[in-house]
């Protein structure tokens, strides 16, 4: 009575719709801004470690030009945590079904670049 | 379900406030189509005039999906037909991000810059590139500002400063830069403020709103905004959409910003266009910018002339080029600058390369509907009856003379102090003003009277 094709049709839809699907759709979803949300967190704590060291290196009035090997973890702790943020958006957008947010993948212009082509 | 809610949401800022004005398109929205692409009867500003809409809904998914670059559309109709309302109404439904540039055809004939000039300028005013810009910046609240001068007459101040988010604060020690930029912007504990880590440069964002009760009286700019959340140092990225013309503008002279004020960018090399053109290409390759083809809206194109005709078929052969919606009025024309006639005065090879959208007169119906809306665009409390009588004055004589009653119609009802324009305030108006067709009875009648008369006989009333 069905095509074949009519039948895998209505095979996936009713695989979609079932409560599995939809249970582990969710967890994909609550779990991914499970991970966006703690990231954050880890930033926010990241940098108030960063400026707590800041300030005891002044008290102890050692602040040289480049900052020391501590400072510059964090730094890169918090360069890293960034950088994989923003796949984790964008993932997370499209499991939500929302469009990409626009210009969300593009390469930062340098300063130069900027002045060139935009006041 | 909490998690799903507080993840990033991303913001969409736009930068410039906008103050509009009533226009005479000032009521369209978007194109009042259902999800199907089929127009709904009153929407969204729009009346009637189904197929056409339908037509012009199908292009605009082209558009935005990207499939047509350099194609072309004719709207071509009656007068009051709707040319333009549709045309507004695409452009308001692809959105602030598309460029959308609209022209008149005579616009392009200037003094100031060649036809060509002109028209390259709208094409590339109608192409958008998409940009990223990124900043590392401290954001906070401030919560004291410490300044030491020294005790000695001469040497540098010392400063420090008290930051704070929600989450954290913290101290900063100031050099002599940054205590100048503060005291320059008048930075006060309470205020929230942005510092450029790469320029230095500081904004203030506003006040905060736990300080709104300090003072019993501020000043009328103080703007109260939240104390920030999270990171006192942020990463912060800005997408900017900028057109190809500003950018031509920026790169051709050393005021550049200042000609985009004033409209005065004279003649931009082609070199300069070369160059740009090429750059925009390899940021392209290298991921760094978006191409955002947007739409050149030209209204009465039967005024450019032959050469413009040419301009445009080889300027929709570029593979960035724009759409090119086109509107005219006219049947079959002179083509400007030829002596020969061509339907809606457009040469027949770009003719082949169009898509052509007719509108239709509107019925009864419809033109009660669109009076509705404008009196309701207008702010003007108007009777049914009253609506009657201009409906039918507007199917005699123009959809657009009606519209232009309304307000009239509205200031001689305030003047007798009443709550609604009446039939006899549409009456009252109507013989203060001429439509087209009086207006023509009466020259006829009366030409001998006008100065400057060519119609009829030696005595001229330039006698007098």
């Amino acid at each position: 009575m069905y095509t074949n094709s009519a039948r895998q049709k209505m095979e996936t839809q009713s695989r979609q719709e079932s409560p599995e699907f939809v249970l582990d759709h969710f967890e994909e979803v609550e779990g991914l801004a499970e991970e966006i949300v703690t990231d954050k967190h880890q930033i926010i704590d990241l940098d108030r470690k960063r400026n707590k060291n800041r300030e005891a290196l002044r008290a102890l009035g050692k602040m040289q030009p480049v900052p020391g090997k501590d400072q510059n973890n964090i730094e890169s702790e918090i360069g890293k945590l960034r950088d994989n943020l923003k796949p984790k958006v964008s993932k997370l957008r499209e499991l939500e079904g929302r469009p990409e947010a626009k210009g969300f993948n593009l390469e930062a212009l340098s300063r130069d670049e900027i002045n060139a082509v935009h006041y | 379900m909490a998690a799903a809610s507080t993840a990033q949401k991303v913001q969409e800022v736009r930068e410039v406030t906008r103050i509009e004005r009533i226009g005479a398109h000032s009521h369209i929205r978007g194109l009042g189509l259902d999800d199907a692409l089929e127009p709904r009867q009153v929407s969204q500003g729009m009346v009637g005039q189904a197929p056409a809409r339908r037509a012009a809904g199908v292009i605009l998914e082209m558009i935005k999906e990207g499939k047509i670059a350099g194609r072309a559309v004719l709207i071509a109709g009656h007068p009051g037909t709707g040319k333009t309302a549709i045309a507004m109404g695409m452009a308001q439904a692809l959105g602030q991000d598309t460029p959308f540039t609209s022209i008149a055809g005579s616009e392009i004939f200037s003094l100031e810059m060649s036809k060509t000039e002109a028209l390259t300028q709208a094409f590339r005013r109608s192409i958008g590139i998409r940009i990223k810009e990124e900043t590392e910046i401290i954001e906070g609240e401030v919560v004291e500002i410490q300044i030491d001068r020294p005790a000695t007459g001469t040497g540098a101040k010392v400063g420090k400063l008290t930051l704070k988010t929600t989450e954290m604060e913290t101290i900063y020690d100031l050099g002599t830069k940054m205590i100048e930029s503060l005291t320059k912007e008048k930075v006060q504990a309470g205020d929230i403020i942005t510092i450029d880590k790469a320029t230095g440069k500081i904004t203030r964002l506003g006040r905060s709103f736990t300080r709104a009760r300090d003072y019993d009286a501020m000043g009328p700019q103080t703007k109260f905004v939240q104390c920030p959340e999270g990171e006192l140092q942020k990463r912060k990225e800005v997408v900017h959409t900028v057109t190809l013309h500003e950018i031509d503008v920026i790169n051709s002279r050393t005021q550049g910003f200042l000609a985009l004020f004033s409209g005065d960018t004279g003649e931009i090399k082609s070199e300069v266009r070369e160059q740009i053109n090429a750059k925009v290409a390899e940021w392209r390759e290298e991921g760094k910018a978006d191409i955002v083809p947007g739409v050149l809206f030209v209204d009465e194109v039967h005024m450019l002339d032959v050469e413009c005709f040419s301009f445009l078929n080889r300027a929709l052969e570029n593979d960035m080029a724009p759409i090119l919606i086109m509107a005219t009025n006219r049947g079959i024309t002179k083509i400007r600058g030829t002596n020969y006639s061509s339907p809606h005065g457009v040469p027949i090879d770009l003719l082949d390369r169009l898509l052509i959208i007719s509108t239709t007169p509107y019925s009864e119906k419809e033109t009660r509907q669109i009076l509705s809306i404008r009196c309701e665009e207008e702010d003007v409390e108007i009777s049914d009856d009253a609506i009657t009588v201009l409906t039918k004055i507007g199917m005699e004589t123009s959809l657009r003379y009606s519209i232009q009653l309304i307000t009239a119609a509205n200031l001689v009802s305030r003047k007798r102090k009443g709550t609604e324009v009446i039939v006899d305030d549409i009456k009252r108006v109507y013989s203060l003003f001429l439509d087209e067709s009086r207006s023509s009875q009466f020259l006829k009648e009366y030409q001998q009277e006008f100065m400057f008369n060519e119609v009829g006989d030696k005595e001229d009333a330039m006698e007098t």
